[in-house]
C-alpha cells in the first residue's frame, strides 16, 4: 500500500513545534507530529484538546502562532487553503445546497481548471467509490445524513488529495450508520492508499479505524502509537482512563528485585518490571476490567470486596465492587464465568495477574 | 359529566387554583370552544383598521381614476379609461421610464454599498452585531422629511460641504451639489439603505461558514467563492432588499422634490402635483393605480423567482 520505496522518516505531513494561541490561551502547545505516507492516523482527545485546531492548521483555515507545517516536504505554514493539496471532509458535510450532487463533486475540478472532457468521468468514478452514482442528479437536501457524508467524501477524494482530512465526519450519524461508515472508510483507505488524517473524540472509533492514534489532551500529545499499544500500554493516567475503561489502583514499591520491583496495591503483592522507582515510591496501576477475575480461594493475592452493582452489557456482565477503603473496582466477564455469577450484596474475592498491570506515574505531569 | 380522574394522569398535589373572576371566566367559556371567534378577535382589530384606512382609500382612488375632472377641479365620477389613455402620452411614459430607471439605479447603488456592510455586520461576533444593526436602524427615529432637510443643509451652495471645500481651497466657488438628479439619487440611497442592509444581513447571517471553508478547501479563491457560493446563497436577501428599496424609490416624491429640485419629475412627483397643484384627481388616481400595479408586478416577479413573502417583512 502506498509508495513502498519511500523512506518512512519523510513525513507526508510534518508539524514542527506548532503553537496556536487565541489571545493568551494556548490551544495547541509545542506540537511535533509526523504523519506517514499512506497511513490512517487519528487525532483523539476530549473536546477542547486542540485536535480540531491542529487539523484546521493543516487544512489552512487556522494559522500557527509559531512553528511550521510541512506537507510533502514543502513548507505550507502561511499558505491559504486553496493553495494546499489537502482536502477536508467537514462534520456537517458542508455540501453546497444550491448545487446538485454531481456539481458538488465537480466543484473542485472546475476551480482547478480540469479539462472539461475529463470532469464527468472523474465525478462518476468518485461517486462510484462511495456507491452514490445513482444520486448524481439529486439535491443535497434530498439525501440522508449518511448519503450526504458519502457525497462529501467523493467531493474531497475526486481531487486526489495528498492527504484527506476528516473532521469528526461521522459525529452526526446514528450508531448503526456510523459503524457501517467506519468499515467503508477503512475500505476506501485501503483501496486508495491516500493518507487519512482523522479527528474524533470517540475512542472506540479511533481504535477501529486507525493505523496509529495520537492521543491529545490540553493542547499536547499524550501518546502516539498503534491502537493496541495505546490500549494495552498507556503511558499516562489520562490515556489509560480516556481509552476504554480501567481501574486505577494506588500502589507502592516494596522492594527491588533482579527483574524489577515488587509492588503492593490494595493488599496484592505483584512483581513488576519497573526499575526506575526506589522502594517506598508511589505509583498507580492501571488494570482493565476484563483482566480482573474472581480468585479461586481468598488468599494473599486477592482483594476482598462486595458487589454493589451487576450490569448486563449484552456480551457479558459488568460487576462494580467496593473494596477496602471504599474504593471501587470494575470487572467484566463473559457469561458462564464465576464473575458473571456474582450478585449484588455478595462478597467477592477479586484478583488480577501481574501482566495485566500497567504501571503509571502517581501524579499526572503537567496537570492543569 | 366529569370523567373519573386517572390515577396516573393526575399525580400532582392539588394546588390551589387561582380564582378567575366570573366575567372573565364566562368570556373564556364563550371563546374557547369557538375557534372562529378566537381568530376574529385576534385578527379583527388590525383587519378592520386596514379595511377602513387602506382598503377604502384604495377603492376611492380606483373609482376616481375612472372619473373626469370638471372645469372647477371637482371630480365627475363615471367609467372611462380616458385617464389611463392619457398616460400613454410619451411625456408621461417618459416620466414612468425615468422613475423606473432612477429607482433601478438607486437599488443598484444601495446593493453595492449595502451588501458589504451587511456582510461585515454578519461577520462580527454575535454580541457586537446588535450594536451595528442598531446603528443602521437609528436614523428611522428621525422623520425622513427632517433628514431630507438635513441633506439640503449639507449640499446647498453655502452648505457645510461647499464651505469646507472652499475653506480648504479645494474649489474656488460653490459646487452645484443640490437640485440635480445626483442629489436625488444620493438622498434616496441614504434613506433606503437600511432596507437593503437588513434583509441581506439576514441572508448572510444564515450562511454556514463551513460552506465558504469547503469552497476554499476545494481550491476556490475568495472572488470565485463569492461568485459561486456566497452570492447565490444570499440571493434571497438581495432580492428582498431590492424589492424593498425599489418600490419606495419610485414613490418617495418629497426626497426627489426637495433634493432634485424642479428638474426631476418622477412618477411620485407627478402624482403629488395632480392632487396638490393641477387639481386633477382622476388623472392623479390613474397614475397611482399604474404605480401600484407596477409595484405589484415587481413583488409578483420576486415571489415567482422563489422569494418568500416573509423576507420582505
Amino acid at each position: 500500500m502506498g509508495e513502498v520505496g519511500r523512506p518512512l522518516t519523510v513525513g507526508k505531513v510534518v508539524l514542527e513545534n506548532v503553537v496556536k494561541k487565541y489571545g493568551s490561551v494556548e490551544v495547541v502547545r509545542e506540537l511535533n507530529l509526523t504523519v506517514r505516507q499512506g497511513e490512517f492516523l487519528t487525532l483523539l482527545g476530549p473536546s477542547g484538546c486542540g485536535k480540531t485546531t491542529t487539523l484546521m492548521m493543516i487544512a489552512g483555515f487556522e494559522f500557527p502562532s509559531a512553528g511550521r507545517v510541512l506537507i510533502d516536504g514543502q513548507d505550507v505554514t502561511g499558505l491559504p487553503p486553496f493553495l494546499r493539496n489537502v482536502n477536508t471532509v467537514f462534520q456537517n458535510y458542508a455540501l453546497f445546497p444550491h448545487m446538485k450532487v454531481a456539481d458538488n463533486v465537480a466543484f473542485g475540478l472546475r476551480t482547478r481548471r480540469t479539462a472539461r472532457a475529463e470532469i464527468p468521468g472523474r465525478v462518476r468514478h468518485a461517486l462510484s467509490l462511495v456507491q452514490m452514482e445513482q444520486y448524481a442528479n439529486r439535491w443535497p437536501r434530498q439525501l440522508s445524513g449518511g448519503q450526504q457524508q458519502r457525497v462529501a467524501l467523493a467531493r474531497a477524494l475526486v481531487l486526489r488529495p495528498e492527504v484527506l482530512l476528516l473532521d469528526e465526519p461521522l459525529g452526526a450519524l446514528d450508531l448503526k450508520l456510523r459503524k457501517e461508515m467506519q468499515v467503508e472508510l477503512k475500505h476506501l483507505h485501503r483501496k486508495l492508499g491516500t493518507t487519512f488524517l482523522f479527528v474524533t473524540h470517540d475512542q472506540e472509533e479511533a481504535l477501529t479505524l486507525s493505523d496509529r492514534i495520537v492521543v491529545m489532551n490540553g493542547g499536547r500529545i499524550e501518546q502516539i502509537g498503534p491502537a493496541a499499544e495505546i490500549y494495552d500500554r498507556p503511558r499516562t493516567r489520562f490515556v489509560a482512563e480516556f481509552i476504554g475503561e480501567t481501574n486505577l489502583l494506588p500502589a507502592r514499591v516494596l522492594e527491588r528485585t533482579a527483574a524489577g520491583a515488587v509492588v503492593e496495591a490494595v493488599g496484592v503483592r505483584l512483581p513488576l518490571p519497573v526499575r526506575e522507582l526506589p522502594p517506598g515510591d508511589q505509583l498507580v496501576l492501571s488494570v482493565r476490567p476484563e483482566r480482573v477475575r474472581v480468585a479461586g480461594a481468598p488468599g494473599r493475592a486477592s482483594i476482598e470486596a462486595r458487589v454493589s452493582d451487576r450490569i448486563y452489557v449484552g456480551s457479558g456482565v459488568k460487576i462494580i465492587a467496593r473494596g477496602p477503603d471504599g474504593m471501587t473496582i470494575t470487572a467484566t466477564g463473559m457469561p458462564g464465568t464465576p464473575l458473571a455469577a456474582c450478585q449484588p450484596g455478595e462478597p467477592v474475592s477479586l484478583t488480577f495477574d501481574a501482566d495485566a498491570c500497567v504501571p503509571l506515574p502517581a501524579a499526572e505531569e503537567g496537570a492543569a | 359529566m366529569s370523567a373519573p380522574v386517572h390515577p396516573l394522569r393526575d399525580r400532582r398535589p392539588a394546588a390551589p387554583q387561582p380564582r378567575t373572576p366570573a366575567p372573565i371566566r364566562s368570556m373564556l367559556d364563550t371563546i374557547r370552544p369557538r375557534p372562529w371567534l378566537r381568530k376574529l378577535l385576534l385578527a379583527g382589530p388590525a383587519g378592520l383598521w386596514l379595511l377602513l384606512f387602506q382598503g377604502v382609500p384604495l377603492a376611492l382612488i380606483l373609482v376616481t381614476s375612472f372619473g373626469a375632472r370638471t372645469g372647477s377641479g371637482a371630480v365627475a365620477y363615471g367609467f372611462s379609461f380616458a385617464n389611463y389613455f392619457r398616460f400613454a402620452d410619451p411625456l408621461y411614459l417618459g416620466i414612468l421610464v425615468d422613475s423606473f430607471a432612477m429607482a433601478l439605479g438607486v437599488t443598484i447603488i444601495t446593493l453595492v454599498v449595502g451588501y458589504p456592510l451587511a456582510y461585515f455586520i454578519a461577520a462580527q461576533p454575535p454580541e457586537r452585531r446588535t450594536r451595528w444593526l442598531f446603528l443602521v436602524i437609528v436614523p428611522f427615529w428621525t422623520s425622513m422629511l427632517i433628514r431630507t432637510y438635513g441633506w439640503i443643509f449639507l449640499l446647498r451652495g453655502n452648505g457645510l460641504i461647499n464651505t469646507l471645500l472652499m475653506r480648504l481651497g479645494v474649489t474656488e466657488g460653490p459646487l452645484n451639489l443640490l437640485y440635480n438628479n445626483g442629489a436625488a439619487v444620493l438622498g434616496l440611497v441614504y434613506m433606503l439603505l437600511p432596507f437593503m442592509v437588513l434583509p441581506v444581513y439576514t441572508s448572510v447571517e444564515k450562511l454556514d461558514t463551513n460552506l465558504i471553508r469547503a469552497a476554499y478547501d476545494l481550491g476556490a479563491r475568495p472572488a470565485g467563492t463569492f461568485r459561486k457560493i456566497i452570492l447565490p446563497l444570499t440571493m434571497p436577501g438581495v432580492a428582498a432588499g431590492s424589492v424593498l428599496v425599489m418600490v419606495p424609490a419610485m414613490g418617495l416624491f418629497y426626497v426627489a422634490d426637495l433634493l432634485g429640485g424642479a428638474k426631476t419629475v418622477l412618477i411620485g412627483n407627478l402624482i403629488q402635483d395632480q392632487f396638490t397643484q393641477a387639481n386633477d384627481w382622476p388623472f392623479g388616481s390613474a397614475a397611482s393605480v399604474i404605480l401600484s400595479a407596477l409595484t405589484l408586478v415587481l413583488i409578483f416577479l420576486y415571489v415567482r423567482s422563489g422569494g418568500k413573502e416573509e423576507e420582505l417583512l
